[in-house]
């Protein structure tokens, strides 16, 4: 279902709006936020590329960082306490961490925008929705009138908001959450950028909607060609819209794998926990499996690899040292074995050739040695 | 069409939300009072049987009508130049409200504007402007208005300028606490992640949700600033005679109080339930405003 205004080209055409799909890449990104009690590490060396019209899901429990690591890509992130103290993230040729703040506001909305996790909030209750939709392309494609309205009316078509005409003039409060979360991806989209960032879009929908609303989110990036960042707990989800998924843990990727490989063979003892975890509808069981222990105290990490304490897995040299980033390959391994790779450090989630995507953890089991 | 039929009713069920029920719950009494009082500001010059300036000192000291000795061409009495009290104080709403309307005018920019900024930036801006409003709040506002009005020029727009001039304070502080929530919303996160500048962030999206603020504190400050201005004609720094106001009034009264208690009495009277009239609107508006009692 396209939308077919008669004006449609016009009005794409009036202005500059978002550049043709580039790549994103983020290189060791840290996030610090300096509070009383000291230094939260809530990102800390994250690094993962996300190529043109590719999904990739961020995943990891609350607090793990997922937040965080996208505020930062849109250098969001809540000042003066939160700050980006290294790294670099690519947006096709530019470093988007050394633009100025003119240049990012430039960004914002027309490179990349964002999706936020509940509808109720994210529009402001004294205003129509025709306002809200109309602010990114009354700024970046300096639309104004009768442009404005049909732009406006061109975007709620896209998110399939019905009779555009008449809810153009409602509020907000007038519209069911899942409408409201439409609502919310037309703002997104409305300077068609070439990077989406989702950030838990559908928890606070409920289970019917929440499936149409991945639903819109896929068919939209097949007519706009965007990459998504969707983040993510819930690994239904993930198996449904992402195409490659990064695994957090107290502010660093453990994991990064294509979807079906993560689910079949996951590397990182944490991915492996998580995945074990899940409720599997085949086996009659009493109990579901979990992970014992509680995530770190992002204020004293211990020193090694965070996991750690919680890991059956764990080493020597896990409580001594953390571990670097190594590919594990594209397994035929299904069983999950310790599988010796070697090259270690690889930084981005796609292989040095740039043959495929890879599969990488950052977990000494990995390092390639004997044991 | 049909449809653009079905459209029309649609928006004009939406758009029909103050109706005549949303006043049902206005103050009777006050509203009246307050309307008066605007009447009187408005048409003194029909409604005021005298001009208020004009006395003969023959006429002084007339006691109101009901008393004996009282005439029925001067209601509530004349003053000590024999001026008609009830035209007087017909005329002085006129400076209450002048007063009042851009005083708060005044003190409400300055407020909002640095509440906004206050709350918005935060940091060490924050922290700057706080001061200066603890500061503003510390300072003995009678005090200084009268060292002010003393220093500049005596005079209806001085005093507007004095009143805004001290009583900014509460609007930044209350203005700061709620953009402080306001701007944690998502909507104001959403709003930055398309490219929003800050000013527009402010503007368009914190200063709405901050509005109902500004008039309840607005309407509520009414009352105080027509007591401020009476103190300061009271005291002799007001708008100078013999433009009455209503502070004025009752100062000229304070020597007379015992021969001719009625020159005080009626001028404090309308000063009295202005005030509280004022107040209960504030009251009736808040509750109006607040979105949680608007559901009731």
């Amino acid at each position: 279902m396209t939308s077919s205004l008669p004006n449609e080209r016009s009005i794409a055409d009036a202005g500059t709006v978002g550049s043709m799909a580039a790549r994103l890449e983020v290189r060791d990104l840290q996030t610090w936020f300096y509070t009383r009690r000291g230094i939260v590490k809530a990102v800390d060396g994250v690094s993962f590329a996300l190529e043109p019209g590719e999904t990739l899901g961020l995943v990891g429990e609350s607090g793990s960082g997922k937040s965080i690591t996208c505020l930062s890509m849109l250098r969001l992130v809540p000042e003066p306490a939160g700050r980006i103290v290294g790294g670099e993230v690519w947006l096709g040729d530019t470093d988007l961490l050394q633009l100025s703040r003119h240049e990012m506001e430039q960004v914002r909305g027309r490179r990349i925008s964002m999706v936020l996790q509940d509808p109720m909030t994210s529009l402001n209750p004294v205003f129509n929705v025709e306002k809200q939709v109309g602010e990114g392309s009354m700024y970046h494609m300096g639309l104004h009138g009768s442009g404005l309205r049909d732009r406006v009316q061109q975007l709620l078509r896209w998110v399939r908001i019905p009779a555009p005409e008449v809810r153009a003039n409602d509020y907000p409060h007038q519209m069911s959450g899942g409408m409201r979360q439409r609502i919310v991806g037309a703002i997104a989209l409305s300077s068609q950028p070439s990077v989406l960032i989702a950030d838990e879009p559908t928890t606070s929908l409920d289970v019917t909607i929440q499936a149409q609303y991945l639903q819109l989110l896929k068919d939209l990036q097949e007519e706009h060609r965007f990459s998504m960042i969707f983040v993510t707990h819930d690994f239904g989800i993930v198996a449904r819209v992402c195409d490659r998924v990064a695994v957090m843990y107290a502010g660093k990727i453990v994991e990064m794998a294509p979807t079906r490989e993560l689910f079949s063979s996951p590397r990182h003892p944490y991915a492996k926990a998580l995945i074990q975890s899940l409720p599997d509808p085949d086996l009659e069981v009493e109990w579901l499996t979990t992970i014992p222990g509680q995530p770190p105290s992002l204020y004293d990490l211990p020193q090694g690899c965070p996991f750690a304490p919680r890991c059956a897995d764990a080493m020597d040299i896990c409580t001594q040292q953390y571990p670097p980033t190594f590919e594990t390959g594209v397994a035929t391994d299904v069983s999950g074995g310790v599988f010796a790779g070697g090259a270690a450090g690889v930084s981005s989630g796609v292989t040095a050739g740039g043959i495929g995507p890879s599969h990488t953890a950052a977990c000494w089991l990995y390092d390639g040695a004997p044991r | 069409m049909a449809e653009s039929g079905v459209t029309t009713r649609l928006v004009r069920g939406r758009r029909l939300r103050w109706s005549w029920r949303t006043f049902r719950r206005l103050p009777l009494l006050p509203g009246l009072i307050l309307a008066l009082v605007v009447i009187c500001a408005l048409f003194a010059r029909w409604m005021a049987p005298e001009a208020p300036t004009f006395g003969k000192l023959s006429d002084a000291f007339i006691p109101p009508a009901w008393i004996e000795g009282g005439s029925s061409a001067h209601l509530l009495g004349t003053d000590s130049l024999g001026r008609d009290v009830y035209s007087r104080i017909i005329y002085g709403a006129r400076v209450s409200l002048v007063v009042s309307i851009f005083a708060i005018f005044i003190a409400g920019s300055i407020g909002t504007v640095m509440g906004l900024a206050s709350g918005y930036f935060g940091g060490r801006l924050d922290g700057l402007i706080m001061r200066l409003v603890d500061i503003a709040l510390a300072l003995p506002t009678i005090l200084i208005a009268l060292v002010l009005v003393a220093v500049l020029q005596p005079g209806i727009v001085t005093v507007i300028v004095v009143i805004g001039c001290l009583s900014w304070a509460n609007y930044a502080r209350q203005i700061r606490g709620e953009v402080l929530t306001v701007k944690e919303r998502d909507f104001v996160v959403l709003a930055r992640s398309i490219g929003s500048s800050p000013a527009r962030i402010m503007s368009r999206h914190i200063l709405p949700n901050v509005f109902n603020t500004i008039i309840v504190l607005a309407t509520l400050q009414v009352g105080s600033v027509i007591l401020l201005e009476a103190t300061l004609s009271f005291l002799g720094l007001g708008v100078p005679p013999p433009e009455p106001s209503w502070g004025q009034m009752v100062a000229e009264g304070r020597a007379f109080i015992v021969v001719a208690w009625w020159m005080a009495l009626f001028p404090g009277l309308a000063i009295m339930f202005t005030v509280l009239s004022m107040n209960l609107m504030g009251d009736w508006l808040r509750d109006l405003l607040d979105p949680r009692l608007r559901q009731l």
